[in-house]
């Protein structure tokens, strides 16, 4: 059967109290930390689906979300750029709405079953906004989550779906605006949310013939806090049993992502043979049932979204958030290049060893150099050198520094079966980066000057996030 | 090895004040620096056959000099070697008398850092186009991390590491104070050196070099021409220079706690200069302070202290102007200040000035052998280091 055979998560490891944007208010959102978009976090989510996995088989990678950082320019290719995969395959991105991820999970299903693709990769990822003291910036979260869709040993398999659309002005946002629009709470709910998910999950059950009591588990895409269980109780579902809660004011509401985080959250306690019900939102609805097939328990054990919700770190205050997101204006503290800025052909010629970070292995002596050489620096041979990649490569900090102009931490970093980086060291104080700390290599968003046009992305190192 | 060994002489020198010149131009810095350097080696500037000019930011073609000076029509060579600019020129311009190219060579360096704007040491304008994903090496942050390696690597404590830094600034702000023309000329205390601000841990202020405006320039000829311009010329004795190749980067086995672009450069200047033992036969000398970490370490890579023992050196005295070995007698990068271009041709005017004694109230005992040092980049990655060894003549 059709279905989900691996997932991988991403939450970004900041933390903004909801508190600090309305006084007195518990819980708190993960936000994306300042070299962190969309497409890093999707960056992110595909390594964590990937690790461990074949990769030969892939023949796609959608992309949905509705802050991807360009309106014309693709981000599938760039992160299967950063995530190692072939050029030789289909790429795509979904927008325009919330529910683009479920849709493009379902068009990879389709994609599979009809023999065109043996698996393709669906990332979600989202990073959205809200005006300063919104609902929308307040059940905000920033993350995102990858399936990888296959024909064999699928332990959720893709069952059934069903859509709707609804043209309706409930939530937008233009291509030039910066924040998140709505209408009134009342008529967005009622006859956006409410009238779109109830026709697309009836259809379903209707298509299926399973009964409310015949789903183990309810995952419910949820604008608010209360609106999924409002919409689970009139439906007849038991929303303590059956309902997997939307987890506000511990990760938010995620955007594209949010079903798909939500769905990995409802896998404890799913057994085999189980149904699942996941439902997504944005003019109009996608209902999915899912089966849990022999092996979802091991496909359970290895979400990491546990550990990413409790290795967090506060955002200091609310100016630091809007500085982040870019809303506040500061001077500058870099010295600006008054003549150059960043070559797009320089970045085209040497993307294998800056998007997905290769360094060189000399064949003579076995020395492992990045950024990738021509002449050994150990042994001079010329030119014998072969590819090696570094993203996914244990490593230590050998040195590590703050600039004091920027506050950026910069180190020399050592990866495990030798080679060395010179490169920015993130989400972290510089305590956490002393001699010898274990490290990771992580894809992020550089900062440009103003004479950039383009955006830039690299690999940074961040501390571990492993253990609770 | 071959080189040069008396041959060429330095017949005069020019200085400006160093320092936050907001009224003054990289013209007048070359003007002052130049005419003082004519008049002390009683030259016309018409004499003048070829020129070399050192500058990182403030003038990229031959140009810059000629145009303040009205020179006719001379080569001018321009070059750009970040903080070693002034000596690379230097060496440069010997070879050309050396090889009995030209008699009479000027060699100017001046910078105008502080109109950049920025509270930092500016940047090349011309960086070249590239993907600009590479961490950038802000000065700071390279020779910070090449204290944490030092210390560790050493087993240095960093309280007594931060000490030895502290006397190391403390020690140059002395002579600073001593020096009309230095950018700074307070004395400082342990207390105010070890609880500055810091600037990128373990460095604070008083750790880092000044950024300074300033120009300095020398008249060069050959020795044997030198006579009839003065007795008190001063004779080149050896040079060294030795560029690095990112090997902190790219080698994963590379300790960091020393420039090994320093220990080639020292190496061939002194095997050139007849030089065995540096620590006794150097008198004195000028060397790139830019940070006190980096002094530390340019003691033990010129051999005056053994490798993880310029500490004692530091504690005991050694390079003070009453030590074994006077280092920066002038307040060195730390307070005479650091105009990239023209901090190599300032190490020379002093060490000039000792061997002909007229360095004031910092003046060395019958100094007769002076060494200056230069390293232009960082150690992260990779620098070019030059050594001049310079004496005066028999």
């Amino acid at each position: 059967m059709v279905g989900i055979v691996s997932y991988g998560v991403y939450i970004p490891k900041w933390r903004m109290p909801l508190d600090l944007v309305a006084k007195g208010m518990s819980g708190e959102r993960p936000v994306a930390g300042p070299d962190e978009d969309s497409v890093t976090m999707a960056v992110a989510a595909v390594l964590d689906c990937l690790k461990g996995l074949d990769k030969s088989r892939i023949d796609g990678l959608f992309f949905a979300s509705t802050t991807s950082p360009f309106a014309e320019k693709q981000m599938a290719t760039l992160i299967a750029k950063a995530t190692d995969l072939r050029e030789s395959m289909m790429t795509a991105d979904f927008g325009g709405s919330l529910r683009s991820g479920t849709t493009a999970l379902n068009l990879a299903a389709d994609a599979v079953r009809s023999g065109s693709a043996r698996q393709i990769l669906v990332v979600a990822a989202d990073c959205r906004l809200g005006t300063s003291g919104s609902e929308h910036e307040r059940n905000g979260g920033d993350g995102s989550a990858a399936f990888l869709v296959g024909g064999q040993n699928a332990a959720l398999g893709l069952e059934s779906n069903t859509s709707v659309s609804n043209e309706i002005f409930d939530v937008w946002r233009r291509s030039k605006d910066t924040f998140i629009n709505s209408w009134e709470n009342r008529f967005d709910l009622t006859d956006g949310y409410m009238k779109s998910m109830r026709e697309a999950i009836l259809a379903l059950m209707k298509k299926t013939g399973l009964a409310t009591k015949d789903f183990a588990k309810v995952v419910l895409y949820c604008p608010d806090g209360r609106s999924s269980t409002a919409l689970a109780k009139e439906l007849g579902f038991d929303s303590k049993t059956q309902l997997q809660p939307p987890l506000f004011g511990v990760l938010g509401n995620t955007g594209t992502a949010s079903p798909f985080l939500l769905l990995v959250q409802a896998l404890e306690g799913v057994k085999s043979g189980n149904s699942i019900l996941l439902a997504s939102y944005g003019n109009g609805s996608d209902a999915l049932l899912l089966r849990a097939n022999e092996g979802v328990e091991k496909l359970r054990d290895r979400s990491r979204l546990k550990i990413l919700l409790h290795s967090k770190r506060m955002v200091p205050d609310y100016l630091t958030y809007l500085k982040w997101r870019g809303l506040l204006t500061q001077k500058d503290p870099r010295v600006v290049y008054t003549v150059t800025y960043a070559s797009a052909p320089a970045i085209y010629r040497e993307k294998d060893r800056i998007l997905s970070l290769y360094g060189s292995q000399c064949t003579a002596c076995g020395a492992v150099q990045y950024p990738p050489q021509r002449i050994c620096i150990k042994c001079h041979a010329k030119d014998t050198f072969e590819s090696i990649p570094l993203f996914d490569k244990k490593a230590k900090i050998f040195t590590s520094a703050k600039d004091p102009i920027t506050g950026e931490l910069v180190g020399l970093v050592n990866f495990e079966g030798g080679g060395r980086i010179y490169c920015s060291l993130t989400d972290g104080d510089l305590s956490e980066f002393g001699i010898d700390a274990a490290v990771e290599m992580s894809f992020r968003k550089l900062e440009l000057l103003p004479s950039d046009t383009t955006a830039s992305y690299f690999w940074k190192a961040v501390p571990l996030r492993n253990g609770i | 090895m071959s080189g040069f060994k008396n041959e060429v002489a330095i017949i005069g020198m020019g200085c400006t004040k160093f320092g936050e010149l907001w009224d003054t131009d990289v013209k007048d810095l070359i003007i002052d620096a130049c005419y003082e350097a004519f008049e002390d080696a009683g030259v016309e500037p018409k004499e003048i056959e070829a020129a070399w000019w050192s500058s990182m930011i403030s003038g990229e073609l031959g140009r810059s000099l000629a145009y303040p000076l009205k020179t006719d029509y001379i080569p001018i060579t321009r070059v750009e070697n970040r903080c070693a600019g002034a000596q690379d020129a230097f060496v440069n311009a010997c070879f050309s008398v050396a090889a009995g190219v030209y008699d009479m060579v000027l060699v100017c360096g001046a910078e105008k850092l502080k109109d950049s704007g920025v509270a930092a040491a500016g940047v090349d304008p011309t960086t070249p186009y590239t993907s600009r994903v590479d961490s950038l090496t802000v000065p700071p942050t390279a020779f910070a991390q090449l204290a944490q390696r030092y210390f560790h690597h050493y087993r240095i404590d960093p309280v007594e590491g931060k000490e030895v830094l502290a006397r190391i600034a403390v020690k140059n702000h002395h002579n600073g104070a001593l020096t009309p023309k230095a950018h700074f000329h307070n004395e400082i205390t342990m207390e105010q050196a070890l609880k500055a601000p810091m600037v990128s841990p373990p460095l604070g202020l008083y750790d880092c070099c000044g950024v300074s405006d300033g120009g300095a320039a020398a008249i060069i000829t050959r020795s044997d021409l030198a006579k009839k311009r003065r007795n008190d010329f001063v004779l080149v004795k050896g040079f060294g220079v030795s560029t690095g190749h990112y090997q902190a980067q790219v080698r994963d086995d590379w300790s960091y706690v020393h420039f090994e672009e320093n220990v080639r450069a020292a190496k061939q200047a002194y095997a050139r200069a007849g030089i065995e033992d540096p620590r006794k036969e150097i008198d004195l000398a000028s060397v790139h302070d830019c940070f006190t970490i980096t002094e530390l370490i340019i003691c033990e890579d010129l051999g005056f202290s053994a490798r993880g023992k310029a500490k004692d050196d530091v504690i005991a005295g050694t390079f003070g102007l009453k030590g074994e070995l006077p280092v920066n007698t002038d307040g060195g990068l730390k307070c005479f200040g650091h105009p990239v271009g023209a901090s190599g041709l300032r190490m020379l005017y002093e060490v000039y000035k000792q061997l002909q004694g007229k360095a004031g109230g910092r003046q060395l005992e019958n100094p007769r052998t002076g060494l200056i040092h230069g390293v232009g980049g960082t150690p992260m990655e990779s620098s070019t280091a030059a050594v001049i060894i310079v004496g005066k003549r028999d």
